[in-house]
């Protein structure tokens, strides 16, 4: 019975453990750009403007279309939509206020309504003030 | 220890979906789902595939194999990771089965006198015909002309042959069917001759039709109010777009503040990279104000009897169908941003294409329609939209098809098919040819029709 309880006790620490760790937050955000910026640097812009026109993308790219998406090539299929709400969310990240948190959710709101993408969904979780 | 822990479990739930690590001149085959290309092929499940290296870490490079497990044809590019997803090592029980094939083909083979030439067991390969199989899973192009718009009697009676009750059909005819075209006249001529006022007054009448359940513009069963269904987000969206003020000196102030960003680059206080990241902003404020000033321009531009102010915009104002004029007024602005946006972000799509697009992307918003409707390379069209949205995952997917379906049924003329979910017929009264979906079998049916139609 005491070596059950002492599993189930294993078992919520590994959970509440994991749950505890946030997917996104400003510092993550500071590494991640700097490395898509890298990644972008590995390939061409000709395959960058092919990934654009795919729907099996490598994570990479969503999580610029997400976070970063200045560094997406203007022919990049959708380029203007994914830069719909990065000037809020560039705002937020500067002052990283309810003010701006509310801007940035409330673009996004507009721009997907109900449905956002999962990426953003966490993000907004996250990133709350 | 925590992080210990939590990496542990990440590694144990990680693994199952992590999928085979390819490794290049290594032979796959694919055993789940389909593999994209970057030149637009679909492979589908069953090819077999040899890596022979990979691009910048996050692609792979491959040759199909033929029957012969023998690479083919031009090197494809793939994304590593649904690649990797999709794919499985060749078994050693598939190398056996290749190898006793051609054993079977030599030992026949050495029964006939003359020996065919060696080509004959190992054909050429023929990557042509291979991108003429792949090609042919694309959808049929639907240029513009498909649609066949309706004309303004043809849609009052396709109304009124789907109608709910005669009394709905006389607040359309007596009321609401005005306030469309006052709307869509003003619409038409904001695309600068794009779209002609038959072909939006149609859209925006089927629009409106299936927003409000058949002109009832009731609330909907997830609190969607009115005619035009204008939820929370949508009326902050038209809010905007009413309280919209441009700037006296139009769009060059977004030019000077780019100017600033360079000489601050120049001078050494920004980097690179925060140069790219705030003009890449600005531009975006600048399409965006430009967007907004072209919303608001049709704003004013539709001759309206009351013109509400952006704080009268509530839920109750839009629910109240005695302002249907200014309410499908609202609801065109939500249809021309949606246009503005979808033109400017690279589709191949027709003014006519795009109008119909944004009917349907009004319900999911511009974003989640890109994601999970439109295709992202090459013509847009219904079929590929439905197929999309099945793929997507999305929950609103159903609801979409069936918003996209009924709209283009509305919309196209010569054709009576009833809007999804809907059962009562007028049609002999309203002049109209009967048409039961369950035997005539309309493509595409809609989501449910199928299960109802066997039912009955």
């Amino acid at each position: 019975m005491q070596s059950a309880i002492k599993i189930s006790f294993f078992f919520l620490v590994l959970i509440s453990s994991v749950n505890a760790e946030q997917k996104w937050s400003w510092s993550k955000l500071k590494v991640l750009e700097s490395k898509m910026e890298k990644w972008k640097g590995t390939i061409s812009h000709e395959d960058f403007v092919k990934i654009g026109k795919m729907k099996q993308r490598p994570d990479e790219v969503e999580i610029i279309r997400a976070f970063f998406p200045y560094l997406l090539p203007k022919e990049f299929v959708g380029q203007k939509i994914d830069m719909e709400c990065y000037p809020a969310f560039t705002a937020f990240q500067k002052e990283r206020d309810q003010e701006n948190y509310d801007k940035w959710e409330s673009c996004l709101n507009k721009l997907y309504r109900k449905e956002k993408p999962e990426i953003l969904k966490e993000a907004l979780e996250d990133l709350r003030p | 220890m925590n992080k210990l822990l939590s990496l542990l479990l990440c590694l144990s739930f990680s693994f199952p979906a992590l999928g085979v690590e390819v490794r290049a001149n290594h032979s796959y085959e694919i055993s789940n789902g389909s593999i994209e290309t970057t030149s637009g092929l679909i492979l589908d499940s069953g090819r077999r595939l040899r890596v022979n290296g990979f691009r910048g870490g996050w692609a792979v490079e491959f040759q199909l194999l033929d029957d012969n497990l023998r690479p083919t044809g031009e090197t494809l590019v793939a994304s590593k990771r649904w690649l990797e997803e999709a794919v499985r090592d060749l078994s050693i029980d598939d190398l056996v089965a290749v190898i006793q094939r051609q054993n079977q083909i030599i030992e026949s083979s050495t029964t006939v006198e003359n020996c065919p030439p060696i080509s004959s067991l190992r054909p050429e390969p023929r990557p042509t015909d291979l991108m003429e199989r792949f090609q042919a899973t694309q959808p049929a192009r639907q240029t513009p002309s498909d649609i066949n718009f309706k004309s303004q009697s043809e849609m009052e009676r396709y109304f009124s042959c789907w109608r709910k009750t005669d009394r709905l059909m006389g607040h359309y005819r007596d009321r609401y069917k005005a306030s469309i075209e006052n709307a869509s006249r003003s619409l038409s001529v904001s695309t600068s001759g794009e779209l002609s006022e038959r072909e939006v007054t149609t859209v925006m009448s089927c629009l409106i039709h299936r927003e409000s359940a058949h002109w009832l513009g009731d609330d909907s069963d997830t609190g969607a109010p009115g005619l035009a269904q204008i939820i929370g987000d949508a009326r902050q969206e038209v809010r905007d777009y009413l309280s919209f003020s441009p700037r006296s000196d139009g769009d060059s102030w977004y030019d000077r503040r780019i100017q600033i960003q360079r000489d601050e680059n120049a001078a050494g206080r920004l980097s690179r990279r925060e140069l790219a990241s705030n003009i890449a902003s600005i531009e975006a404020e600048r399409t965006n104000y430009l967007r907004e000033a072209a919303v608001h321009n049709l704003w004013n531009n539709i001759p309206l009897r009351s013109r509400p102010s952006s704080g009268q915009i509530s839920e109750a104002y839009v629910r109240n169908n005695a302002n249907h004029q200014s309410v499908i007024a609202l609801s065109s602005l939500i249809v021309k941003n949606c246009m503005i946006r979808l033109k400017d972000s690279g589709y191949e799509m027709s003014p006519q294409m795009t109008l119909f697009a944004c009917s349907g992307a009004y319900n999911m918003g511009v974003g989640g329609f890109m994601n999970n409707a439109l295709s992202r390379r090459g013509p847009q069209n219904l079929e590929t939209w439905i197929r999309n949205l099945r793929a997507s995952g999305s929950s609103q997917a159903n609801e979409t098809i069936n918003h996209l379906i009924s709209i283009n049924r509305c919309i196209n003329g010569n054709q009576n098919y009833p809007p999804c979910g809907t059962d009562s017929s007028w049609c002999k009264e309203s002049g109209m040819p009967t048409f039961n979906a369950c035997t005539d079998r309309p493509d595409p049916m809609c989501i449910g029709e199928i299960t109802r139609c066997n039912q009955q």
